[in-house]
């Protein structure tokens, strides 16, 4: 029966070329755009290496320190009453937030208060956000550096190619050894393999190449940069600060989903046990512990309460592609409904001869079906053109858009919904048709 | 006539709300886009106020760790080493706020007897000159003014405009951000991007060995070559002792800050593009259709003695006032976001907007209407009412 319905669909299709042509740009130019779309949100928000671990970590990649006061506001309310002026105080008490300082973190404070935090297998703390300016032979390199510990490495999962990365001993002797990414390799040795054991001059110093690692293909301040080198090298001034905020950030890896309740409540029981040395500029401290989804939504719109962020940048996403989505879907239901009163005497035919309303039904969506795939086709064709052009141009940075598995079923799933839901409108209206109507219909 | 056609709409009703809708929606979603586009337009139409050909900016780190004499000392060295480059035209120190750089510091009080809120920025004397900027009124910094009783500074002539009129304002002493003396007005300065609206700025002079100028600008001889950079890195390491700073050319910069603006803008303005010629092309092969269905309806009306241009008027007078009602019901809660001031939009870039949207909808609806109803009207009427 399918493959009639196929034939037939085909056929159809076959007859009225302009309207194909016109269902069919409509729908591979929507597909086009919404597959572009999930390979992006695939790529931002998919559990790529070196960020598989991604929904196990909470971050702390800010503290905010603040003053709070209360303000007594007294308003004076004066009425004119039988001749005698009468007042009325009240008084309001305004919460008001004098200084705020909203910084990462410094590491003598991650590493005083907040290391071994109940519910997390392990932390670390690392600086990002250091660049170095290098030459070489007159070329100017400009090299992001990442300064971590040996932790860093168990818990952002990099693609090593080569070598190994550094460990705790070498972090704590100060070893002068370095890890790359093959993007930096290639810049400054010319070649991405037997590059471990060379050395690469940094900041006056000289270190050796200990790992390289797959470049990352995204822009994430935690794991995008050039190279990485042991946190002991960072300015000794940054290590041994007074001060609670700082250059360095902290991420903590829990087991399991409910551990990262845990590691939030212990962060922010530990964060009240801590007293301000200067409680006249700054009374309130805030680590602020995220998830990974949460510091993202963050970044996109800021609210001072990211579950709020995630919340608004989730209906902000679903509004506007339900908007876009909504036009073309539109458009096709008008163009169906047209094409569709032509078969009214197929249908009326069909139902003659015995078929429900159901079986009409089924039909009329399984043909839109088939006509949003072959949509769906050059969509996916065109995507894949718009996706190479993309990448080659490097217009998004670092980010290396793909189409993987997830993102074709997906592609699938947004095809069978989007035909579904636009042929539905037209094949109800048109299985509800009466035979006699029907029939009749034909000459109208 | 209208009302015939309003009566003739409402008979199909139920066929002209899908059209009603995709005409609405796709004037929510027009609207939208081209009044961020308007925007951004009317921002890019304004001048940077400075140049960035040929300017280099060094970013420091803050030197915290050397007491004052000896960071001025270093910081006047520097600057002499640099200077006496061939290459290098001249020399500023400027603080954290800098072009392309992406801070702000803002600051607002009604100190001066009403609200006033600007942005602030911290630079030596020689900034001015270095970054090609001009003074439209009073004068630059000189090496002078830091050693005067009151703070001196320079303001930008939106913020002369905006706050003083034509009031004279040179030398007198106002709360900026910190009490100083207005000792000139410089042209623009719209240091966030080209894309970016111009904002209210203010110099404050800062002497240079001040630890709140960190960062260099740098202006070369026009034609220096990239790899000069080189040298100049060497130099400032030689006597900063460090390595962790970086030197960008303002131009690059320019041209990176203007591209993260042009791609959403071209890929919202393409999204649209193709929505238009979905619904033109929509538009169009509804109207095909329904006009092959009511052929008889045209003979019949070419009988009775309709001219053909009575016909095409009718099937264009249709389309097009479906098309009207919505854009009317659509400029309704459009005009709503102006007046709650919902967005941070100006006024008049929704209302242009609204009259870009209308008038392309329009043209298209007209265009696509056009077309079938003239075939419409071509129709024989003997042929037309024979099939019947």
């Amino acid at each position: 029966m399918l493959q009639n319905y196929f034939k037939l669909a085909i056929k159809v299709l076959a007859r009225r070329k302009f309207f194909t042509f016109i269902s069919l740009f409509g729908i591979s130019f929507t597909l086009m755009i919404l597959m572009l779309i999930a390979a992006f949100l695939e790529n931002e928000l998919g559990n790529n290496a070196p960020l598989s671990k991604k929904d196990q970590m909470i971050f702390i990649p800010r503290l905010i320190m603040t003053l709070e006061v209360i303000d007594t506001v007294p308003t004076v309310d004066s009425t004119l009453l039988d001749g005698i002026m009468r007042y009325d105080t009240t008084y309001e008490y305004v919460d008001r937030r004098p200084s705020f300082s909203s910084s990462s973190v410094s590491f003598p404070f991650l590493d005083k208060h907040m290391r071994s935090l109940d519910g997390a297998q392990r932390e670390s703390f690392y600086s990002t956000g250091n660049t170095f300016d290098l030459f070489i032979n007159s070329n100017k390199l400009s090299f992001s550096a990442i300064y971590a510990d040996a932790n860093y490495w168990s818990i952002y999962d990099f693609n090593f190619r080569e070598g190994r990365p550094f460990q705790a001993q070498q972090v704590e002797n100060q070893e002068q050894v370095i890890v790359l990414t093959e993007k930096a390799a290639r810049s400054y040795f010319g070649k991405t393999t037997g590059v471990v054991g060379e050395i690469l001059k940094l900041d006056n110093k000289s270190y050796e190449v200990v790992g390289v690692v797959k470049t990352p293909e995204t822009n994430r301040s935690t794991v995008g940069a050039d190279v990485f080198l042991p946190y002991t090298h960072v300015n000794p001034r940054s290590l041994n600060t007074e001060e609670f905020q700082g250059g360095f950030q902290g991420v903590y890896l829990s087991s399991n989903k409910a551990g990262l309740k845990r590691i939030k409540a212990e962060i922010a029981r530990r964060a009240g046990q801590i007293t301000l040395p200067d409680p006249e500029n700054y009374n309130t401290l805030n680590p602020v512990a995220m998830t990974f989804m949460e510091r993202y939504a963050q970044g996109v719109l800021y609210k001072e309460d990211p579950s709020k962020s995630v919340r608004m940048v989730f209906g902000l996403v679903t509004g506007l592609l339900l908007l876009f989505v909504l036009l073309p879907t539109l458009n096709l239901v008008n163009v169906n409904i047209s094409r569709i009163i032509e078969r009214s005497s197929e249908i009326g035919v069909r139902k003659a001869f015995g078929a429900h309303s159901g079986n009409i039904l089924f039909q009329f969506v399984f043909e839109n079906i088939v006509l949003t795939f072959l949509g769906g086709i050059i969509g996916f064709v065109l995507a894949l053109v718009l996706i190479n052009i993309i990448n080659d141009s490097n217009v998004l940075g670092e980010v290396n858009l793909g189409f993987n598995f997830i993102v074709f079923i997906y592609s699938l799933l947004i095809c069978l919904f989007f035909g579904i839901v636009s042929g539905l409108i037209p094949a109800y209206r048109m299985s509800k048709i009466h035979i006699a109507d029907a029939l009749k219909q034909n000459q109208a | 006539m209208i009302k015939h056609i309003i009566t003739l709409i409402w008979n199909k009703r139920r066929k002209n709300f899908l059209l009603f809708l995709e005409i609405f929606l796709a004037f929510a979603v027009l609207f939208v886009v081209f009044t961020f586009a308007i925007q951004y337009f009317r921002n890019y139409q304004q001048p940077l106020g400075f140049e960035t050909e040929d300017i280099w900016l060094a970013y420091l780190d803050r030197e915290t760790e050397m007491d004052s004499i000896a960071r001025l000392e270093m910081k006047l060295s520097l600057e002499r080493s640099l200077e006496e480059l061939p290459q290098i035209e001249s020399v500023s120190w400027v603080g954290d706020v800098t072009p392309f750089g992406g801070s702000t510091w803002q600051s607002s009080n009604d100190d001066n007897g009403f609200e006033l809120s600007t942005q602030m920025s911290r630079a030596d004397e020689d900034f001015i000159e270095t970054m090609g900027m001009k003074i439209v009124e009073g004068r630059d910094f000189t090496a002078d003014d830091v050693n005067g009783k009151y703070e001196v500074v320079l303001v930008s002539n939106l913020l002369r405009t905006k706050y003083f009129k034509q009031d004279p304002i040179l030398d007198s002493i106002y709360n900026l951000g910190s009490e100083g003396k207005v000792v000139g007005v410089v042209d623009h300065y719209k240091y966030h991007g080209e894309f970016e609206e111009e904002m209210e700025v203010t110099f404050r002079l800062f002497p240079k060995g001040s630890e709140d100028l960190p960062n260099l600008a740098i202006r070369l001889k026009a034609g220096t070559p990239a790899d000069f950079e080189e040298v100049v890195n060497k130099t400032i390491a030689s006597y900063t002792k460090r390595n962790d700073f970086i030197i960008r050319n303002l131009e690059s910069e320019r041209i990176e800050s203007s591209r993260e603006h042009w791609i959403p803008l071209i890929s919202a303005l393409s999204i649209c593009g193709f929505l238009i010629i979905n619904v033109a092309l929509g538009l169009f092969g509804v109207l095909w259709f329904t006009i092959s269905k009511r052929r008889a309806e045209i003979g019949l009306r070419r009988t009775l003695g309709a001219t053909k241009t009575n016909i095409t008027n009718q099937f264009v007078g249709e389309v097009f006032m479906v098309a009207f009602f919505a854009i009317l019901i659509g400029s309704f809660f459009a005009v709503q976001l102006p007046l709650m001031n919902v967005l941070d939009v100006a006024d008049s870039n929704y209302y242009l907007s609204m009259a870009f949207t209308c008038l392309l909808i329009l043209s298209v609806v007209l265009l696509c209407s056009f077309l079938p109803s003239r075939q419409a009207s071509q129709i024989h009427p003997a042929l037309a009412l024979h099939e019947e």
